[in-house]
């Protein structure tokens, strides 16, 4: 053992375990390459899933940020619609009251109309009269009336 | 004429018998109204105004007298001189006053109600049961709804179940609707004779029209704060042909030339308040016997032909219903 260790060389047996080493040392490389190479996809397909990710994030600040824009807005409109709407319920009574005032008005206003009709229509009825009085006088006695 | 020993009720009507049928309609009313207020003991007296007679005519007070003997000592008439038509009138084409007549009658009636209808009249039998009741108060205007009895309706003496049925009628009446429980109120007003002389009778300032002065009556009650009540029955009318309800929408267009005048004045709009001579006061009276009574014309007796300030507007009635007033 000791001579042939001299000479640089090993018993067979030492050397199939050494080649048996050697080959299971192999494979193992093989499996860990395969599987450096698994990583580093799914580390590719990670990277990818990442991107888009981050891209809805962008998104979704974008169509928040609208959205804010949006309500923004609505709150404005509806702070100035409330501002009319309290001008209105402040000049409703009022109104009521002009009308209430104009109605009154228009009553009366007829009521005088239909006095006036009715006094008016005494008067030509009574000229009617009168006139057909005068037209039967004069018919009847021409030369009184001449006279 | 002492009103103190008066009736209970005086029926005040107006009517002129020249050929179109009144004499009738009078005589068959007076005999079926006078049978049903004498059945139930009702004092009564019959207040006839013969406004403008023709003289070709014998007068309804004699008809009455030949005709219904039984009726002797109950009717009073007063017949009204031609002239007063001829100098009160302001529209020739009306030829009949109704009102004016009916003036003459309230002014000079003794009962202590009176109630204003018209000569074709039947009383049916909620009326006789108020009548007989007595159960009306004053300052209250009673009131009754209208039916119209078919046209060639014809029985002198008509008993209760002609008159009652319902194929007998021309239509089912109009109810009378608050707050003037308007409709067909010159065939039926019943009112204490104080405050119907108070109110001074019908307008006697507006006389261009019959139609509506009877409706222009109610309105210047309700402005003067009487109350209305429906008598909850109705009266009868017998329907002839000329009639305003059967022959006003013949003036349609034209309803300035309708012998009733103008329906469409503002009798729901005005009112009037009439001259104290309302009813021919101051016109001269002649007996002539047998309850009839002339009424010789005289200027003095005649309202002035035109009296604007006579024409006013109505009192609204606080807290109670206001009635629809401006027609055109």
């Amino acid at each position: 053992m000791g001579l042939l260790q001299a000479l640089g060389l090993v018993p067979s047996a030492r050397l199939a375990a050494a080649n048996e080493r050697l080959r299971k040392l192999e494979s193992k490389i093989e499996t860990l390459s395969q599987k450096l190479s698994d990583a580093q996809a799914d580390a590719r397909t990670w990277q990818v899933k990442a991107e888009e990710a981050r891209q809805r994030a962008k998104d979704v600040k974008a169509e928040a940020a609208r959205a804010l824009q949006r309500a923004d807005k609505a709150r404005a409109e509806i702070e100035k619609e409330a501002a009319r709407a309290k001008k209105r319920a402040v000049d409703v009574p009022a109104l009521e009251h002009r009308l209430d005032g104009a109605e009154q008005d228009l009553a009366a206003a007829r009521n005088h109309l239909m006095a006036i009709e009715v006094k008016l229509d005494i008067l030509e009825g009574a000229a009617a009269v009168l006139d057909r009085r005068t037209r039967t006088l004069l018919s009847r006695s021409p030369q009184d009336a001449v006279r | 004429m002492n009103a103190a020993d008066g009736p209970l009720i005086s029926l005040v009507v107006t009517g002129r018998n020249d050929g179109y049928g009144v004499r009738d309609r009078l005589l068959d009313t007076l005999r079926f109204n006078h049978r049903e207020l004498s059945a139930r003991g009702i004092s009564y007296e019959y207040v006839l105004t013969e406004w403008a007679p023709d003289p070709k005519w014998p007068l309804l007070a004699d008809l009455i007298a030949d005709t219904l003997p039984e009726t002797h000592g109950l009717v009073t008439s007063y017949i009204v001189d031609p002239a007063y038509h001829e100098t009160l009138t302001m529209n020739p084409r009306v030829p009949y006053m109704d009102y004016l007549a009916k003036n003459v009658g309230i002014r000079r009636a003794r009962g202590r109600f009176i109630l204003v209808t018209n000569v074709d009249i039947y009383f049916g039998r909620r009326v006789l049961d108020l009548l007989e009741s007595r159960a009306f108060a004053p300052r209250t205007v009673y009131r009754a709804v209208r039916c119209d009895l078919k046209m060639g309706f014809k029985h002198e003496d008509p008993a209760w179940d002609v008159l009652e049925d319902p194929d007998n009628l021309e239509a089912p009446p109009r109810p009378l609707k608050q707050p003037l429980l308007l409709g067909g109120s010159g065939d039926f007003v019943l009112l204490d004779r104080e405050t119907f002389c108070e109110l001074g009778g019908y307008n006697e300032v507006y006389r261009l029209a019959r139609v509506g002065v009877d409706a222009n009556f109610l309105v210047k009650a309700y402005a003067s704060g009487l109350d209305f009540v429906d008598v909850g029955g109705p009266v009868y009318h017998i329907n002839h042909a000329g009639s305003y309800r059967l022959s006003y929408e013949a003036y349609k267009g034209q309803e300035a030339e309708a012998p009733w005048g103008d329906r469409r004045w503002h009798y729901h709009g005005v009112v009037y308040d009439n001259p104290p001579t309302w009813g021919l006061r101051d016109a001269p009276m002649r007996d002539l016997g047998s309850g009839r009574w002339r009424l010789d014309f005289s200027w003095d007796a005649v309202p002035p032909l035109v009296d604007l300030k006579r024409i006013v507007l109505p009192v609204d009635r606080v807290g109670r219903p206001q009635p629809k007033r401006y027609k055109k």
